[in-house]
């Protein structure tokens, strides 16, 4: 049976609200707004006004506070990163932006962010596989180095509470990843393993990827 | 006990054909350089970033100079043989295509000692029982006074019964 544009476009849009953007929607507002609405804030925000609210989704618990803090953190340097959040309503503004994204952006979104339960899949088998495979090594070069290791890289920040959770439960050598990835290193020189796993727990914990 | 003892011979299969004991349990803190070097704090490795460490003024190259200079700072000195000399201690570096991959050190019993990555402390008898496509073969051998309270068989070793033992494969 064929799907519509318009059945499709539903699809999405539910799969996203569904899961995705729970996990990272500045990724995904920032992501349409670089790409599909080089427009002044102020300007941008306008338009959404005029656009028609989606049905309520799982993201009410997205505060404007926390939506800040993460752009501050994410891109520090953005025109984003300095706009006053105070007393905007993210949530609906972020709905609103969803709900005004054309299909094939909706496409690309689906295309390059993981649901939950699939990131968590794929995580974890790479992070086993990574693990069974480099423990015998010493080389910082080829843990860092090996496949899976560059994979959970490439996941991005959607992998950071991930990271975190596993360097919390299983700790091991994941300071690299979590450099590359968090753009952050909360380290010192000098510190040793326990030290560093210590600061990075406390740094997502900061973050708020972790409890 | 058995499960550990099977990954590592299918990682080092000259482990089936040498005595060896495992002599920890598996620890992510410190590498086979850092326990060549009696170091069980660190994790050694010539890598710019925390929490990795390397000896200052050593170069941080993955290099066998590298290495070798590494444990000319612990007062090493380039050596070439493995046989036991009670007055010495003495440690070997692996490379594999000319790049470092493992430290062993050996005990007053003249057994080695070797940490396995993140996995456990191993004692085996000879050298070449970590060899193989996993960390290549011994690429130098580096030698020390041994400290006079940790010389002879005080620990009332006998490195020849221990060589001569059976294997203590199940």
């Amino acid at each position: 049976m064929e799907v519509t544009p318009s059945e499709e476009l539903a699809g999405y849009r539910d799969s996203i609200h569904r899961s995705e953007l729970q996990l990272d929607i500045t990724d995904v507002l920032m992501h349409f707004m670089e790409t599909t609405r080089r427009r002044p804030w102020e300007e941008w925000t306008q338009s959404l006004e005029e656009r028609p609210p989606a049905r309520p989704s799982q993201l009410e618990w997205f505060s404007p506070h926390d939506f800040t803090m993460r752009l501050r953190i994410k891109e520090p340097s953005s025109l984003l990163g300095t706009i006053d959040f105070s007393g905007v309503d993210i949530a609906e503004l972020t709905r609103r932006a969803l709900s005004s994204l054309p299909l094939d952006q909706l496409k690309f979104l689906r295309k390059y962010l993981y649901s939950q339960d699939e990131l968590a899949a794929i995580f974890n088998t790479l992070a086993e596989r990574w693990s069974e495979q480099t423990q015998f090594t010493s080389s910082v070069d080829e843990m860092v180095m090996h496949p899976d290791y560059q994979r959970i890289i490439g996941l991005g920040r959607q992998a950071l509470p991930l990271l975190l959770r596993e360097l919390q439960e299983r700790p091991n050598h994941w300071f690299w990843a979590l450099r590359s990835i968090a753009g952050d290193d909360p380290t010192r020189q000098g510190d040793n393993f326990d030290k560093a796993v210590n600061a990075w727990l406390q740094w997502g914990k900061a973050q708020g990827y972790i409890e | 006990m058995d499960a550990d003892r099977a990954t590592l011979e299918t990682a080092f299969p000259n482990l089936r054909h040498t005595s060896y004991e495992i002599a920890s349990s598996p620890a992510r803190t410190y590498n086979c350089i850092a326990w060549a070097a009696g170091d069980v704090g660190r994790w050694w490795w010539p890598t710019q970033m925390a929490p990795y460490y390397w000896p200052v003024g050593v170069p941080r190259e993955v290099r066998l100079e590298s290495f070798v200079r590494a444990f000319q700072t612990l007062g090493y000195e380039v050596y070439a043989t493995g046989e036991l000399e009670p007055e010495f201690e003495k440690v070997a570096l692996y490379a594999r295509n000319g790049v470092p991959t493992h430290a062993a050190r050996q005990l007053e019993s003249g057994v080695w000692t070797s940490k396995l990555g993140t996995a456990h402390d191993i004692q085996h008898a000879v050298l070449a029982a970590v060899e193989g496509s996993q960390y290549g073969s011994v690429a130098q051998i580096m030698r020390r006074p041994r400290h006079a309270s940790t010389t002879g068989a005080a620990r009332g070793c006998n490195p020849i019964a221990w060589l001569r033992r059976p294997s203590t494969r199940a």
